[in-house]
This record gives C-alpha cells, structure tokens and sequence, in this order.
C-alpha cells in the first residue's frame, strides 16, 4: 500500500472545544493518512477522540468547536485540498460531503429524522451528488443515466432517484427496498435501520467512507452481518474505509492496518498483523492484555490501570505515563513524544524507543 | 384515524358535565349570592331596599334553591342550546355572547398571527445568528417583552392616543358602526380599531416565543440528524428548513391548542384597559357577582373550546409527526 499516494492526510491536527468548564484539547497533535481502498482501523478507549476525528475531517464539527491547527488534506485528482482550510457550510467542502467522503454514525435511530422517509433522506442525497453528473456511474455503473435536473422533469427526476434508491436499498440486504423507500426511521429494526444507513454512505459512490462504530449499538448476530455486509460493499465499490471501533477483535476482523489513538494522539500505528503480533507501546500492549481471548487457554483479564485523565487537565509530557507500568521518570512526565518509525510502516509515539530502540 | 377522533369527540361530552359541575360549584363557593351584591350594588347608588324587596328578588332569581336544582336548571338550557340570562346586564348570555365574541376572536387571531409572523423568522434569526448584534438586540426585546406587564403597554399606549386624539378609549367601532349588521366597510372599521389591542396583547407572546423558537432551533441543530444532513452536503438553507426548523415547530402545533379558549376568555387585560366590549370583562364581572348562569356558560364555552382545541392540536401533531399515530 504504501507505494500508492494517500488519499487523505492528516497532520498535526489540533481540535478544542470551548464549554463553560474551560477549553477542551480534544484532538491534540494527530497525524495519520488513509490510502486508496484500504481499510485503516481507528481503536482507542472512550472519549480518546474517534469521533471527533471523524466528524472533522467531514467539517461538520459542532459550534464550540475550532481546528486551531494542523491541515487534513484530500487527494482529488492531482490537487491536495485541506479540508481543514475549508469553509464548513462553503460550496467546496459541500461538493465533498457526502459524494467524495460519506459517513456512517453509530447510532442509527438519532442520525435519520424522525420525520422523513428513508427514500427522501437518502434519495436528497443522491439527487444532490449524482444529478446532472453523467460520469456518476463509477463502480458498479449506474443502470440508468440521471435525466436532466429541472422543474419540468420533475417526475422523470423522482422515478430515478427512487430507482437509485431502491436499488441501493437493496444491495446492502434490505429485503422489499420498494417499500422501505416509504418507511420512516421507526418503522424499522435497529439492524434495518443500520443497513439504511450504510446505503446512504455508499449511495453516492464516496471514495472514503468513515464508520464511526457502526455496530455498537446492534446485538452479536447483527454486528457480525453488517460487519459482513461491509466487506462485501468494499469490495464492489473500491473505497478506503476508516473504521471507527473500540473493540480490537472488530480491528482484527476488519482492518488493514490501525492507528491506536490515546487522548487525541497516535500512540502507535501499523499493519493489523504487526500490531497484534508486536504491538510496541505500552498501551496497545495493555489494551491487547484488556480483550478477553475466545480460544485458547482462559488467561487473567487484565484491566488497564488507572483512569483517562480530563482532557481539560492533560498531564505533561506522555499523557500515557500516568498509567505506564514502564514510565521512565524525568523523560516521560516532560516531553511529549513523537512518532517514531521501529518498522516498515510501523511507527510508535513511546520514549523507549528513542534512540534506536533503548527497550 | 377517523375512528380515533371519533371516540375523541364523543369523550368531550362526559368531560364537559364533570367540568360544568366542577366550575358551577367553584362559582358558588364564596359566601353570598347574586342578591347580596345586587344589593350592595344598589346601596352604593343610595338606594335602600326592604327585606320584603329582598326575599322576592331572591325568589325571582331562584338563589334560594338548592345548588344542585339551579345546576340542574342551567345545564338543562345548555342542552336546549339556551346560555341562560345575564342577570347583572339583563340580557339574553347568548345575545351577550354573539355580540361580543366576534371582537374576542378577531383581537385573538390577530394577535396569534402577529405573534407568530413576528417571532418564527425573528427566533430563526436569533439562533442561526447566535451571539450577533441582532441576536442580542432581539434578546434583550424579548426579555423587556416579556417582563413589562401587559397593562403598562396598554397604558402608555393609551397616553399616546389621548394625547394625539383627545379619546380615552379604543373602543371597537366608530361611532358610526354601533349597532350596524356586519358589512365590509365595518369589518375594515374594526380591524383598524383593533390592531392596537391585538399588538399589546401580541407583545408578551411574542417575545416568549422568540425566546422558544431560538432555544428549541439552537437544540435542534446540534442533534445527530442534522449533523447527518450536514455531512451529506445540503446546501444549508435549504437544510435548515427542512430538518431542525421543521422539528422546531412541533410544539407550535401542541401550543395551538391554548389558543382556542383564548379566543373567549384572553385579552382581559387589553379590553378593561383600552375598553373594547370583549367577553373577558363580562366574565369577570359575573365572577365578581356570582351571576352564576352567565359565568357558567362563559366557562362552559371555554371549557368546550380547550377540548377541542386540544383535539385538534392533537390530530395536527399526528400529521406532521409520523411518530404519532392514533389508533
Ligand atoms: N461538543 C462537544 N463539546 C465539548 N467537548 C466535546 C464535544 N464533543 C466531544 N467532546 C470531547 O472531546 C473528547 C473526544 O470525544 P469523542 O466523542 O471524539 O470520543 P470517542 O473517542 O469518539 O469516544 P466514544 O468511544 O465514547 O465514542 C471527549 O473528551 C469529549 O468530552
Ligand atoms: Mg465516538
């Protein structure tokens, strides 16, 4: 993958949050890239800042909210935009939203107004991205092409967006995508209601699609199916995919290569396989040691020590060393550390391997 | 649907008795009668009346009769479609009635269509504006809106016409129009009696619902659909119409159903200040005179309009929220 150019790039991003408790540094620092239909994992504990990753490089970040520095860059064509330079509510970013980067939210009950059908929310969509655009088409082509935008052709424009519709409805598995066009969020299942969702991600072809856990809020029988339903839909529509989850035996399951994020950082990044195997920072090694195994021998689950710190009173230097069983006193409460590679395409922010590798 | 409203209106009936019965007796509560402050009425004019004249007026107007034989005598009309017979104004509560609900309901509507036609786009500008000029100027209105009492506006409205006019009261027609059948010529008259009321009485309302508008929008639009709708790429304009402010309006739907009874019993203030012959002060003359069969249609009618206001709040709400569906 990594002969390829990133699609996406971030660095050194920074997003606060101003509330009445004071400023919270949310995203402090953070730099990864997504390359072209790969699926790069995102893990980290609750509250790390996955999801403020997320809804930033959409630029939908809440009011109280501000990039105070670093830049996201997006790949199109031969021009790097960064979003982060992006006027959230401006045409620019708007013609990204949705048709280059679409997003699937982990809870599908509050994403989908309550007061519209599944068809106008995610045939606006489609009629917004792929109207008036004949080189829609993409992977799969489109059946039919669009017809011409306008108030005359309304009716012709309704019938193929409520094709376009219905006939992604029915590729993640709904099974009478006619008649879920007419339903409204509460007339389905949370597990209908998910896949609803993935297709309104996938409607317009995006080239990334970010999942923000999107299958915490379903049982183990539906986890396992839309999990399922995921890799198929990448595989027939070649996106990157960032996968949002806190739990590593979804990362193992999904995920080409992961970022392990701690209190808005990278702590470590590498190929799903070289994490698992090798995982080289204290953390990861100690959120691996969390998961309960489901085969072998039933070793001692082991929790991780202490807890977050406020992301308003972050500690100096490593935020992990307040917790790090391996914390070198006088280095790792004063700097802060950067990533450093230790392998091909495995980097890890930790002081123990400074200097070629001190541990 | 149609059955559900069915059994609806047919459950109005039932709540009506129990209220009518309820509010009767709450009329009734306070020591005396009619007579008594009749009475008093007339010693406070320096005329003396004799116990003889007393026990034959208490007759007359049936205050010795037991509560439940004069609620009985009442309700009976009621169903015959008679509101009994104002015994302070000695005249027909229905004639009453039809002469004054009219003005009642214009000044009502009028207010209810200002207060909403002012607030919404005012609310809407507040909140997608948070913290601008405009929206800390339309703040700090509505919190003086909302803190000045009404009859402070009305007051100093009425200092103003005086001091332009030389008139001491609004009124609802000109003189030429009193006792005129309806005719355009004095409907125009009269909407242009009474905007003035309508836009005292729109005052307060308007600057609370500028205050919900902006704080039921500014809590929608942090909500994950419209993050949704954000990160689908919706020109937000448009966005903003059709999610969170469609949203916003719910509890203008729930809030109609306050504005039926309002047609009757609302702007008291207004009309006592200004003297515009609404039913407010009729009400609350009865009130003060125990003229029970006066104040026990009056709140009958007002009850009636609260059931079915709420009724039909009830039956909008479900149309636009697909959520609620009544069986
Ligand atoms: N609108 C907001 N206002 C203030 N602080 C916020 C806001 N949204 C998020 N935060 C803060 O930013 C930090 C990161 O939150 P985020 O939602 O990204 O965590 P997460 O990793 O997605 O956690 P989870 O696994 O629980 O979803 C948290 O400390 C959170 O309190
Ligand atoms: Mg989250």
């Amino acid at each position: 993958m990594d002969t390829l150019a990133p699609l996406l790039q971030v660095q050194g991003l920074k997003v606060h949050f101003t509330s009445k408790e004071g400023t919270v540094k949310a995203i402090d620092g953070l730099s990864f890239e997504v390359y072209p239909e790969e699926v790069l994992g995102i893990v980290g504990e609750s509250g790390c800042g996955k999801s403020v990753t997320a809804l930033s490089i959409l630029n939908v970040l809440s009011r109280n909210a501000r990039i105070v520095d670093g830049t996201i860059l997006f790949r199109r064509g031969a021009e790097m935009i960064d979003i982060a330079r992006l006027d959230p509510d401006g045409e620019a970013m708007r013609a990204i939203q949705g048709k280059e980067i679409a997003m699937i939210f982990q809870e599908p009950m509050t994403a989908f107004s309550p007061l519209h059908t599944i068809g106008d929310q995610i045939g606006e969509m489609i009629e917004l991205h792929l109207l008036g655009t004949p080189s829609a088409g993409g992977t799969p082509p489109r059946a039919a092409p669009p017809p011409k935008p306008g108030l005359l052709n309304r009716p012709a424009v309704r019938r193929w967006v409520d094709d376009q519709t219905s006939a992604i409805l029915g590729k993640v598995g709904m099974p009478n995508p006619k008649e879920i066009l007419h339903a409204y969020p509460h007339n389905l299942s949370g597990g209908m209601r998910q896949r609803a969702m993935i297709a309104m991600g996938l409607s317009c072809n995006p080239r990334i699609l970010i999942a923000d856990e999107p299958t915490t809020a379903l049982d183990v029988t539906l986890q396992a199916q839309v999990l399922r339903l995921m890799k198929q839909m990448q595989a027939d529509y070649h996106m990157a995919i960032i996968f949002i989850t806190h739990d590593l035996g979804v990362i193992a399951e999904m995920a080409d290569r992961v970022v392990v994020m701690y209190l808005g950082r990278v702590a470590e990044t590498a190929a799903v396989d070289d994490l698992f195997h090798q995982p080289r920072h204290p953390y990861t090694q100690a959120l691996i040691r969390s998961v309960p195994k489901t085969s072998g021998p039933l070793e001692k689950l082991i929790p991780i020590e202490g807890t977050v710190p406020s992301p308003m009173d972050m500690p100096p230097g490593c935020k992990f060393h307040t917790r790090c069983p391996q914390a070198i006193p006088g280095r790792c409460d004063v700097r802060e550390p950067e990533l450093i590679p230790v392998a091909a395409g495995h980097a890890v922010a930790c002081w123990l391997y400074a200097d070629g590798g001190a541990a | 649907m149609l059955a559900y409203i069915l059994k609806r209106l047919f459950l109005i009936i039932p709540v009506l008795l129990v209220v009518s019965l309820l509010s009767f007796m709450i009329i009734q509560l306070p020591p005396g009668d009619f007579v008594d402050a009749y009475i008093r009425g007339e010693r406070g004019r320096g005329r003396t009346i004799s116990s003889e004249e007393e026990a034959s007026l208490r007759v007359r107007f049936g205050v010795n009769d037991p509560f439940l034989v004069q609620y009985g005598r009442w309700i009976a009309g009621i169903v015959r479609g008679d509101l009994g017979v104002s015994l302070a104004l000695k005249e027909s509560v229905s004639k009453i009635v039809a002469e004054r609900l009219p003005l009642s309901a214009l000044i009502s509507l009028l207010s209810f269509l200002l207060v909403n036609l002012i607030a919404i786009p005012i609310g809407m500008l507040s909140a997608t504006r948070q913290y601008s000029v405009a929206d800390y100027f339309f703040s700090i209105l509505g919190f003086l809106g909302m803190g000045v009492p009404q009859f402070i506006f009305a007051v100093v409205m009425l200092w103003g016409i005086y001091s332009f006019t030389g008139q001491a009261s609004v009124g609802a027609t000109s003189p030429e129009f009193v006792g005129q059948p309806m005719s355009m010529a004095k409907f125009l008259d009269l909407i242009s009696h009474l905007w003035l009321p309508a836009l005292i009485a729109a005052a307060t309302g308007t600057a609370g619902t500028i205050r919900i508008m902006r704080a039921n929008l500014l809590d929608e639009m942090e909500k994950p659909y419209v993050i949704v709708a954000r990160a689908k790429g919706l020109p937000r304009r448009k966005l903003l119409y059709k999610y969170p402010f469609r949203m916003a309006l719910n509890p203008f739907v729930v809030g109609l159903a306050g504005v039926f009874p309002g047609l009757v019993s609302g702007e008291l203030m207004v009309s006592i200040t200004l003297g515009i012959p609404t039913l407010a002060p009729v009400l609350l003359q009865a009130l003060e005179m125990q003229d029970v069969e006066t104040a026990g249609s009056l709140v009958f009618i007002i009850s009636t309009l609260s059931v079915v206001g709420i009724l039909v709040s009830d039956i909008l709400l479900a149309i636009v929220d697909p959520r609620i569906r009544y069986e």
